[in-house]
């Protein structure tokens, strides 16, 4: 990439420097303007730097820094820039562009992102090539053998051969789980006359590193894995436009490569080094002591390919009528891997060391249609209608399989059907919007949207179902004072669910209902109100409120809301000084219930029912100040933040069931805080020479039911075996010393 | 693994090039206006007592060719005729002050030539609706930001201005790198319009994501039906508190779907983190369930495979 990227700027230089003598037609008043600015200069880190969260998005180096460089070189209508941050970090970024304003623009983007999960991960698993994750043989014969064989086995001494594998966790290594994104945008316009332009964008992501993964061998023995992650996406849109007075056409065709170059991944068993499985089914996959080795499926490669169209045609002086058509084909006919790779499974099926057919043949085609009218009925009154459509049509084709693998330990003689699942959204919408007087607009829309999925459900006689959805809105828009100015929204929403009176999931009684298709009842409220009652002096107000609540819903999602107010203030002590300050506060509820049932037969029993009321309150204030230390020459700039999520939870359970009590958490569920202090100084020594000092406090918080440090170990407990990916807290202390020359 | 037909890199740089080649054939000299009609003076009389003003202009975007290319009455394409201003030796009500006009005329002003690529459809689009206006966002004599004239240096400050809550929600811990500045709100909407609800730009908000999570995209031998509707039906993209900005913790989210016999159903208490159980810590369900976005394994029904 380094010999790309030279290639790129050398090559856009030459032709930025090569075309701008050619311009011979420019007066000789066209001087070519040379602008730039750096900032480098020495930055120094300090703290609490066990955690990766503090640099999950970002670097921030303990080094001399490079920030930017900026440079553009101009003659007439043609340019040349090129800008660079971050220059030689994991989260740099680069653009080099040449253009003639007007006629060209040849832009190259390279952009890297990392994303880092955790610096604390640890494995006893090695990858000897990519996708294969073992652990010594001998290990895993000394767990087999202390296991035995056979299901009595397994559910005897599951423990001991537990407790032999954590004997060994003192030999894990260190890895570092995280992604890098690197990225390269060619985008190129064309306008060769006024009303035509074309445009092409062309990318190429490569994506690498890991994440964790559950690796399961039975539901009582989850494992964790470093998934490899090698992902490759290419990105080419090739566009046309034509405007003209009376409208603009658009036209268009996008393609998207994905490619996955590791497909699957195969990780031994640490608890088994020969393959077995059980005529029991139980022992064997709940406690992981069956399959020698897991295969799984990662993300397989596929590629998308769409056509588009959209118009605009100014019907009359304030009539517009839009178009949009787009059709395209998701592909993906990766290789199939079989059943397991469990080798005793073929005394149950044979075929299951087989694929059931070559490749996945999974294809949708996908289409979305949009036409709306918006036009002023008369003076002050605008209406806008439309209709939407997008349909996700799934050609997968269709497969029956005699029956499937459980967790790679056994052969469940169920036959189950690949079914592709389809669905169509379509909306209608009429909007009016009525500008009452001068800066003040009664906005009234109403839409009716609806759903209908084939193979949603998975339960006989559900296989089409449909959700329709009456939303009424309405806001008022007012800026009539100068000092004042208001925003108010309301809507209502209806979705009701063409399954929801039957009680298709489980059994009769039990109206449990999946809230992303059940009946709804919608309603929010949104206002906000600007003052400025001297001036230069703002305040905002900030409101809104949002419940959906689910009216027939008995188990499941039942109701979700969140509130929220705050206020933002802003002054403006003189021309070079100011001051800000925020708070907003937020609360989002999630009330669900849900039954239990302990064995193989679901309990009708309303006894065994528990609920749980999750709770999130967040607090964020912020305040901050710039001014002129001295006019022209120094400024100072000042900005604190801080936030805090208090996650709680309420559970409960009615007496004389399974659970017999409802063991509330002795902590919030997950609680962080945040806190961030800037200060920046910045003395101008010359015209183009400025000096900057910066210091930078940072502190982040985590207190997770599941994920503090003394809980979120590397053990082979009852329930698996994990990688300890933590994220704990940070504290950062940053300071630099910036020189910023400009010309 | 099928490998698929890549575009070279090297050979869309290499198109470079012939493009530049083919621009004199392909070009035809812009054609100009007519003369200044009767009322207009002219930028350089502006500059007589503007002359910082005009100066900024020039330098600016609005200052090439590109805007030449489609007016020649240069600051009286937004200012309207300059003459009774001049007459007057200045003053208010002398001349357009797009501040002082209606937001309809402020946008109409700007859609004359910006009526094209992503803001096609700002008529009756959001913002349009909401009363607001091209000039609530950009500026054009003040701008803090040169590439597309905006307010606020950074594109996510202006879009904070109203939208309070989402600027509180990048302070979560998982988000989105907006507060990084890897992203923009732009990456995902188009606040000038678009077909699709809440201004995503692109077909639906599955193929939006898509397009930074093609692994996601599929299709797979078995889809897990709310993901492939709709994200948005346990992600939140603005952030969260939960991890991989789910809406609620997990194994509770999963459960507002899933109950049946044994572990979906199960109330996992306290007593289950004592005892450090798999269907509750670390990443609860996903520990088995790893590919819950669809998966390809002929043994992936229930996404552990």
């Amino acid at each position: 990439m380094n010999k790309l990227l030279s290639l790129t700027l050398v090559a856009g230089l030459l032709f930025g420097v090569a075309t701008l003598p050619a311009a011979g037609q420019e007066t000789s008043a066209d001087q070519a303007t040379v602008k730039g600015k750096v900032i480098l200069g020495p930055q120094g880190v300090d703290g609490r730097r066990v955690s990766s969260k503090f640099t999950e998005y970002r670097d921030v180096p303990n080094d001399f820094v490079f920030g930017v460089f900026d440079f553009s070189l101009a003659k007439g209508n043609r340019y040349l820039t090129f800008y660079a941050d971050r220059i030689r970090q994991r989260d740099a970024r680069y653009a080099v562009a040449v253009g003639d304003y007007g006629r060209y623009r040849a832009e190259f983007v390279w952009d890297k992102i990392p994303h880092r999960f955790s610096f604390n991960a640890r494995t006893l698993y090695v990858q000897p090539e990519p996708g294969v994750f073992t652990v010594s043989d001998e290990i895993r014969t000394l767990v087999e053998n202390a296991v035995g064989n056979g299901g009595f086995n397994a559910a005897a001494n599951i423990g001991a051969g537990r407790s032999l594998l954590s004997s060994f966790l003192d030999g894990v290594h260190p890895i570092d789980l995280g992604l890098q994104r690197d990225k390269g945008i060619l985008d190129l316009a064309y306008t060769p006359t006024v009303p035509l332009s074309f445009g092409l964008t062309a990318s190429r992501e490569k994506r690498t590193g890991n994440r964790e993964a559950g690796a399961s061998f039975g539901f009582n023995f989850a494992n964790e894995i470093p998934e490899p992650i090698d992902y490759i996406t290419t990105d080419l849109d090739a566009r046309a436009e034509y405007a003209k007075p009376w409208g603009t056409l658009q036209a268009g065709l996008a393609v998207s490569l994905f490619d996955n170059e590791i497909e699957s991944m195969i990780w031994d068993n640490p608890l088994r080094v020969t393959d077995q499985t059980y005529v029991t089914p139980f022992g064997a996959y709940v406690n992981g002591n069956g399959a020698a080795r897991g295969q799984m499926a990662l993300a397989p490669s596929s590629n998308s390919e769409r056509a588009y169209f959209k118009g605009l045609v100014k019907v009359a002086k304030y009539t517009r009528l839009y178009g949009t058509f787009s059709f395209g084909i998701f592909n993906q006919n990766a290789p199939l891997l079989p059943y397991t790779i469990n080798s005793a499974l073929v005394a149950d099926y044979p075929g299951a060391l087989t694929p059931p057919r070559a490749t996945a043949q999974a294809k949708a085609d996908v289409t979305s249609f949009d036409l709306s009218v918006n036009s002023r009925l008369v003076k002050s009154l605008y209406v806008k209608a439309g209709f939407r459509y997008y349909n996700f049509d799934d050609r997968t084709v269709a497969m029956d399989l005699p029956g499937y693998t459980f967790i790679g330990q056994i052969w469940e003689d169920t036959p189950i059907a690949v079914e592709p699942y389809s669905f169509m959204r379509s909306k209608a919408y009429a909007d009016l919007t009525w500008h009452l007087m001068r800066s003040t607009s009664l906005h009234v829309g109403y839409s009716y949207s609806r759903i209908e999925r084939t193979e949603g459900e998975e339960i006989e006689g559900a296989d089409e179902n449909t959700s329709h959805e009456n939303t009424f809105k309405v806001s008022l828009d007012s800026n009539v004072l100068d000092w004042l100015w208001l925003r108010g929204a309301y809507l209502h929403g209806a979705r009701r669910w063409s399954l929801d009176a039957t009680d298709v999931i489980y059994i009769p009684g039990f109206a449990f209902k999946r809230y992303f298709e059940s009946d709804r009842n919608r309603d929010s409220v949104n206002a906000l109100i600007g003052l400025s009652p001297v001036r230069n002096f703002d305040l905002e107000l900030s409101y809104s409120l949002g419940v959906d609540n689910y009216p027939t819903t008995s188990y499941g999602l039942k109701k979700s809301d969140f509130s929220s107010y705050g206020a933002d203030l802003t002054y403006t002590l003189g021309k070079s000084s100011s001051l800000f300050g925020f708070y907003t506060h937020e609360l989002y509820k999630g009330d669900q219930a849900d039954r239990q049932s302990p064995a193989d037969v679901f309990v009708t029993d309303p006894a065994n029912d528990w609920t749980a009321l999750l709770e999130d309150h967040v607090n964020t204030v912020g305040a901050g100040f710039n001014t002129a230390l001295v006019k022209d020459k120094a400024t100072l700039n000042v900005t604190y933040s801080f936030s805090r999520v208090q996650g709680t939870s309420l559970l409960a359970t009615p007496a004389g069931g399974t659970p017999a009590t409802a063991v509330n958490f002795t902590q919030g569920i997950d609680s962080t805080r945040i806190q961030i202090l800037r200060a920046y100084l910045q003395w101008k020594l010359r015209s183009n020479l400025s000096v900057g000092l910066s210091y930078w406090f940072e502190q982040w918080d985590l207190d997770d039911i599941v994920r503090n440090d003394y809980a979120v170990n590397y053990v082979t407990a009852a329930s698996g075996m994990y990688m300890g990916a933590l994220q704990p807290g940070y504290l950062y202390h940053v300071g630099s010393l910036m020189f910023i020359y400009s010309w | 693994m099928a490998k698929l037909t890549r575009w070279s890199p090297l050979l869309l740089l290499a198109l470079i090039p012939l493009l530049i080649v083919a621009l004199p054939l392909l070009s035809a000299p812009p054609g100009r206006q007519a003369a200044q009609a009767a009322g207009y003076v002219g930028m350089e009389t502006c500059a007589a007592c503007h002359e910082a003003t005009v100066i900024a202009f020039k330098d600016s975007i609005h200052g090439k060719k590109g805007f030449a290319m489609r007016t020649t009455h240069e600051c009286e394409t937004c200012h309207g005729p300059g003459k009774a201003h001049v007459d007057a030796e200045g003053g208010k009500g002398t001349i357009i002050n797009p501040d002082n006009e209606t937001k309809q005329e402020q946008s109409r002003v700007c859609l004359e030539c910006h009526s094209r690529g992503t803001q096609m459809m700002w008529d009756g689009s959001t913002h349009d609706t909401h009363d607001l206006s091209c000039l609530n966002c950009h500026s054009i004599h003040e701008a803090e930001d040169e590439k597309v004239l905006l307010k606020t240096s950074t594109e996510p400050d202006l879009c904070f201005t109203c939208h309070k809550r989402k600027q509180s929600q990048f302070y979560r811990a998982s988000h989105h790198p907006i507060p990084e500045g890897k992203m923009e709100c732009t990456s995902c909407h188009n606040p000038h319009g678009t077909a699709t609800d809440y201004l995503i730009s692109a077909d639906s908000v599955t193929e939006k994501c898509y397009q930074c999570h093609a692994e996601k995209r599929g299709p797979f031998l078995w889809e897990h039906v709310p993901v492939r509707e709709d994200c948005t039906n346990c992600h939140d993209p603005h952030g969260t508190n939960h991890l991989r900005m789910l809406v609620a913790k997990v194994p509770f989210l999963c459960q507002r779907c899933h109950s049946d016999t044994r572990h979906p159903g199960t109330l996992y208490d306290q007593s289950a983190v004592d005892t450090f159980s798999n269907r509750i810590v670390i990443r609860a369900c996903s520990n088995c369930h790893q590919n819950i976005h669809g998966s390809n394994h002929p043994s992936g029904k229930y996404f552990v495979r």
